[in-house]
């Protein structure tokens, strides 16, 4: 029995059989082309099978008996209809269609719901029947070649739902809103996850958060409910356990409620998973998940796995999402504690100074009376000074609650600063000091509060005193460019850098420096600088340690028509000569309260270890001083006049937390900054909110579309700046998490991949194309396989796309080095590479888009790659490369021609790359073969040695299967272990065909694709443009119609046949579904009556199976193809 | 927005222009369709709607300019649409009978001084 050659298990099976027993009878007498395409099926490594005669008895080889399961092996030499009775409904008129027209069917990724591991499996499939003919010509069989990717559609389903979930949670407020998040994320999954509940662990109860799937019960009603839902019999001790042990556990009993859940859209569930939920950090699983798994699938290895990353996921952004509400209830007590403060500072002041009045009117009289009681003296003196220290929290208190207002007047500020220094002058003498006086003799006009005015010098003046302990202090007077100036300059201890920064500030008292006296509230320079501004003016500071300090007050000149008035000194100018006269009054010792141990206060003390700091960009001096003010009390704040400045600072400097900026400036605009920003990879991460005066929805749509995160309008109120400040604080902090997070993951990911060799393989091959899409007449196959030893993620990638123009792009890649960050950098690249094709792309602008994409990344892969694109008429293609190894095509007459007429440099090594192209002849039967450089890398060899192998493999060996012959390719190359990742794309052009079929999955989605087809199929016949256009127009109104219509509630396919005469082009589109509804493939009538207007035929033909519609367009003809 | 079409806005003065590119069928109609009353301002006085890079429309797509022109025509702006004259998504146009509802013109240009001029008011 020579005919079942080989030693496989099928071959062996098929000798022992005793084929009288069936409809093909003894094997001796069975026909020439049966018999031969028996050899060919059981020599083919790939899943074949053989449906002959007309009750298609079932034959099939090695590598197709696993996807028969329990069918095998009595499934061999029996009806084809018996053998696959619950799918027949699918595919049997698919076998129909071969065994009644002879033309060959594809399909591609076909659900199909299998019996044949004991249960209703639910499997994927790409498959492809064509006819076999016996001697007489006539159909007598189908051969069918078929690959199951099953796993293939498993794996992106689930690690689609694993990304939702983190990008669901991403940013969302609330450990409950998170978990509704999370399951809402499920709930796209229904065939993976018919139903999941989350539990909260509340004391000894169990608290349902979120559900999906669950039927007859309310959400709302559920969440009420004290304990678990009624899943199965033994449900809530089990979950319990589940909690105690911390290692999930199967419910094998559902309820029958639980077993009915099937909605139309979602499969059955007859088991669960129940889950321990871990939070990082957390010291006892916090919540419980239930996840309802599908009869369709059998809970193996991959899906306890997935249901553990799906807990896993969920556990961190819980804890995100607890660490975050942690962290927003101490900000806000915190912001709360300090407006108590500033509250009881006003209260506590006015409450002072009541008793305070009471308590001087009797000390004033007992002093002005002859010869007075030294101790009531100095009751009097400090009564005094307290006076002043209230009086002075009392008015910084009104400044802070924006309560004071300066009675502005014009003043002569040379006579002024004459009049106070004269008040002084005892106290700095007395103190062994010398007071210089350089004012001019003219008056200099100044519009100033003259009690304010007042206050600030005394302050400064006192506080030079203070701190100068041999010397000189010098009041200086001048104008200057529409300003009054006084300086106040002395040759004391000077101030640090450190503490000069500081200065200003509330309650910044500088620590361990020599003075006169270590009272005080530190609120004196912070209170004087408020003055200056509250009258328009600055104040600043400039000093050397050991060498003396310097204030400069600027105040703005009063319009010279002005009377000036001169106000005299007030008592409390007494009350600080008083004061300052005591510090050199060694007799009198320290006032018993005043001694502070150097302790400073700072309101917001807490918090000052993580002060965030802000950059404010703004040519506006006075703008950026408010910022600065209104900020300065939360942030650490730094300043810049314009973009370009800012840029320098965040180069240069330290970091910045958020950027704060204006849109008008010189130089460099806000705008122009933020693009800068966002380009730089080391500051794009910074929030920026933009400043402007451009008001309305369309500035702001703008300002946010350039990239800004928010965008305040001027005029604001403070209050609204800051919250808009902090809020993107917060958000920044949270991206930065976030992407910790991310990186979190990543890792947890890449810790799976190196324990399990099966996975890193499944995630690669999830990362390449799914499905290769082809356009008519062209057939495409890929095969990949990772490096023999270190078995990690490569960076190989390929991808095949149909253009919608017919053309069909063919792209092959490779990125530098492993692991997750190559994988990473593939599938961003494949991404680009799917957005860029949009439009007319050609390979060579292609290339040079994909290097300005890798070039924008922050760790710049090596990226080499090859792109052609097939032309739609198949008569040629366009290719470019990028430092890729040159791809081959070999032609129909069996000569192999290297893709090397356009080299070029690698992607991602250099800006403004210039990538050549170059043109290839091909005709029906060519072959093009592009590869990875692992494909002719030996150890020990030259590359050419392996290129020549290649050439020689690929010119003896026949074209065949695109699929097959991709890893045939792989495996002639082989010697021992591939040192690298090998991919390898091949495409086979077939002729086009005067009579062409394609069958689609009947979803909108797909229409695009279909119009590719048709335009490749058109063009390959010549048909001029509009009438193409117009046979495209109809072809789409047709298939739009079925697939809205007739498919709107179930699954189906869509079939679209052409055939080319020399008169006309003739086309049917059916559907193979039934009709639902009333609704008509014409689309009501209009459908059929625009078919009719571009067509010069429309048939449309119901029956019971489906419908059709025919077309037919003339053929003119001087339009006939030559 | 899907892989198949993209869609660019630019101002000119009070008026919209709307960049679309790619193909438009009754799969990708919703999203354009949301996008481009999205990005439309409320307070511009027209819309230039330019096809020039669209490569194909069906009905629904025709359907979506026709029901865009009636909406904007309420509120008294106007809708122009900009591709050239030889274009071949202005078959779908004419198939649908469109040519004699929809302001169409060869050049962005001549739309901008269409939509300037008050075209409405023909409507």
């Amino acid at each position: 029995m020579s005919l079942f050659t080989g030693e496989g298990e099928t071959a062996a099976l098929m000798r022992t059989m005793d084929w009288s027993q069936t409809p093909l009878g003894d094997p001796g007498e069975w026909s020439a082309p049966l018999r031969t395409m028996v050899s060919t099926c059981l020599a083919s490594r790939y899943p074949m099978f053989l449906w002959w005669g007309p009750d298609l008895i079932n034959l099939y080889n090695d590598a197709y008996a696993p996807l028969m399961g329990e069918k095998h092996p009595d499934g061999m030499g029996r009806p084809a209809w018996q053998v696959w009775a619950e799918i027949w409904d699918v595919v049997g008129p698919m076998a129909m269609r071969v065994l009644e027209h002879g033309e060959a069917t594809w399909s591609e990724a076909q659900r199909l719901d299998m019996e044949r591991s004991g249960y209703v499996e639910e499997t994927y499939f790409d498959f492809a029947y064509s006819a076999v003919r016996d001697e007489t010509g006539a159909v007598a069989g189908i051969l069918g070649v078929v690959s199951e990717i099953t796993e293939r559609v498993l794996g992106a389903r689930r690690l689609q739902t694993l990304s939702a979930i983190a990008a669901r949670t991403g940013g969302v407020e609330g450990v409950h809103a998170v978990a509704r998040e999370a399951v809402a994320a499920l709930a796209d999954n229904p065939h993976d996850l018919p139903f999941a509940l989350l539990y909260e662990t509340a004391g000894d109860e169990l608290r349902l958060l979120a559900c999906t799937g669950v039927p007859g019960t309310k959400e709302a009603e559920l969440r009420q409910a004290p304990s678990l839902v009624d899943v199965a019999d033994e449900g809530d001790a089990a979950l319990e356990r589940v909690l105690r042990e911390r290692r999930p556990a199967t419910l094998g009993s559902l309820t029958p409620s639980m077993l009915m859940a099937a909605a139309e859209d979602r499969p059955a569930a007859d088991k669960a998973l129940m889950l321990a939920v871990e939070e990082p950090g957390e010291r006892a699983p916090t919540l419980a998940l239930v996840c309802g798994l599908s009869a369709n699938r059998a809970l193996d290895d991959d899906l306890r796995r997935f249901c553990g990353l799906v807990a896993a996921a969920i556990g961190s952004a819980v804890a995100e999402a607890r660490a975050l509400e942690e962290e927003r209830a101490r900000a806000e007590a915190l912001a709360e504690l300090d407006r108590a403060k500033t509250e009881f500072f006003s209260n506590v002041s006015h409450e002072f100074r009541t008793p305070l009045t009471l308590l001087l009117g009797p000390l004033e009289d007992a002093v002005r009376r002859p010869d007075p009681d030294p101790e009531l003296v100095m009751a009097h003196r400090n009564a005094l000074r307290l006076l002043r220290h209230v009086n002075t929290l009392l008015e910084y208190s009104r400044l802070q609650a924006q309560r004071t207002a300066a009675h502005r007047r014009a003043l002569d500020l040379a006579a002024v600063c004459v009049d106070l220094a004269g008040v002084f002058r005892s106290a700095v003498e007395r103190a062994g000091l010398t007071l210089e006086l350089d004012c001019p003799a003219h008056p200099v006009p100044v519009l100033a509060d003259p009690n304010h005015l007042e206050q600030v010098i005394l302050n400064l003046l006192s506080n030079a005193l203070k701190f100068t302990f041999d010397g000189t202090i010098t009041v200086r007077v001048s104008e200057r460019a529409g300003h009054g100036i006084v300086e106040v300059a002395d040759t004391g201890i000077g101030i640090s850098e450190e503490n000069l920064e500081r200065l200003f500030e509330r309650f910044h008292r500088v620590r361990d420096e020599r003075s006169r006296s270590h009272e005080g509230s530190g609120i004196g320079l912070a209170l004087s600088k408020e003055l200056v501004e509250l009258q328009g003016g600055t104040i600043e500071v400039v000093s050397r340690k050991e060498a003396g300090t310097t204030f400069t007050v600027s105040l703005p000149s009063a319009p010279a028509a002005e009377e000036l008035i001169r106000p005299e000194a007030s008592s409390q100018a007494e009350a600080f000569v008083a004061e300052a006269l005591r510090w050199s009054d060694e007799t009198d010792g320290p006032w018993p309260e005043t001694r502070d141990d150097g302790h400073e206060y700072r309101l917001d003390e807490e918090s000052s270890g993580a002060e965030a700091r802000v950059l404010v960009v703004d040519d506006n001096a006075d703008m950026r001083d408010y910022l600065r003010r209104l900020l300065a009390e939360r942030y650490e704040v730094l300043l810049a006049t314009d973009g370009e400045q800012a840029l320098t600072l965040l180069r240069t400097g330290s970091p910045v937390d958020l950027v704060l900026s204006d849109v008008m400036m010189p130089r460099c605009n806000g705008f122009e900054l933020l693009r800068a920003l966002r380009a730089d990879q080391a500051l794009s991460g910074i929030p920026v909110v933009l400043l402007s005066a451009r008001a309305g929805e369309e500035a702001s749509v703008e300002g946010l579309d350039a990239g800004a995160d928010d965008y305040v309008v001027k005029p604001f109120a403070s209050r609204e700046l800051l919250a808009r400040v902090a809020a993107n604080l917060e958000l920044g902090a949270l991206r930065n998490r976030e992407a910790q997070r991310s990186a979190e993951y990543a890792e947890r990911l890449e810790g799976l991949l190196d324990r399990e060799h099966a996975i890193a393989v499944t995630l690669q091959r999830s990362l390449l194309p799914g499905e290769l899409e082809v356009g008519a007449f062209t057939r495409v196959g890929a095969h990949y396989e990772p490096a023999g030893q270190t078995m990690q993620v490569g960076g190989d990638f390929y991808d095949a796309l149909a253009l919608p123009d017919g053309r069909v792009l063919l792209f092959i890649g490779d990125v530098a080095g492993h692991g997750l960050e190559s994988a990473v950098v593939m599938g961003a690249m494949r991404a680009a590479l799917n957005a860029y094709v949009l439009g007319d792309p050609a390979p060579a602008a292609l290339l040079a888009d994909l290097n300005t994409f890798a070039l924008a990344r922050s760790v710049t892969p090596m990226v080499t790659c090859q792109c052609v694109i097939i032309d739609a008429d198949g008569r040629g293609a366009t290719y470019a490369t990028a430092g890729h190894p040159p791809g081959l095509v070999r032609h129909a007459t069996g000569t192999v021609e290297l893709l090397d007429d356009a080299p070029g440099p690698a992607l991602g090594i250099q800006p403004l790359s210039r990538f050549s192209e170059a043109h290839v002849a091909l005709e029906p039967g060519s072959e093009i073969v592009l590869y990875t450089d692992g494909l002719i890398e030996r150890r020990d060899e030259p590359l050419d040695a392996g290129l020549h192998r290649l050439v020689e493999h690929i010119t003896a060996r026949q074209v065949g299967d695109p699929r097959t012959r991709a890893e045939q390719l792989v495996n002639g190359q082989r010697n021992g272990d591939f040192p690298d990742d090998v991919a390898v794309l091949v495409a086979t052009l077939d002729a086009p065909g005067d009579e062409f079929s394609v069958e689609l999955p009947a979803q909108l989605q797909t229409l695009h694709r279909l119009r590719s087809i048709l335009r490749r199929w058109l063009a390959a016949h010549a048909v001029p443009a509009v009438d193409a256009y117009d046979i495209v127009f109809a072809v789409n109104e047709a298939a739009s119609n079925v697939i809205e219509h007739a498919y709107a509630l179930r699954r189906g396919s869509i079939r679209v046949r052409l055939q080319a005469d020399a008169g006309e082009i003739a086309v049917a589109v059916a559907d193979t579904g039934h009709w639902r509804g009333p609704r008509a493939p014409d689309g009501g009538g209009r459908g059929l009556a625009l078919m009719e207007a571009v067509m010069d035929g429309v048939e449309l033909e119901r029956e019971e199976t489906g419908s059709t519609v025919r077309m037919v367009k003339r053929r003119h003809a001087q339009e006939t193809a030559p | 927005m899907s892989q198949q079409t993209s869609l660019r806005r630019e101002l000119v003065g009070d008026i919209a222009v709307m960049i679309l590119s790619g193909e438009i069928d009754v799969a990708t109609r919703p999203e354009i369709e949301q996008a481009l009353r999205a990005q439309f301002p409320a307070e511009a006085v027209g819309m230039v709607l330019d096809l020039t890079d669209v490569t194909f429309l069906d009905s629904s797509a025709v359907q979506m300019l026709f029901e865009l022109h009636e909406d904007l025509g309420q509120s008294r702006r106007a809708l122009s649409l900009v591709l050239a004259p030889g274009a071949l998504p202005r078959r779908s146009i004419e198939i649908c009978d469109g040519s004699g509802v929809l302001d169409l013109h060869a050049t962005r240009e001549d739309a901008l001084r269409a939509v300037g001029g008050g075209s409405w008011s023909a409507v």
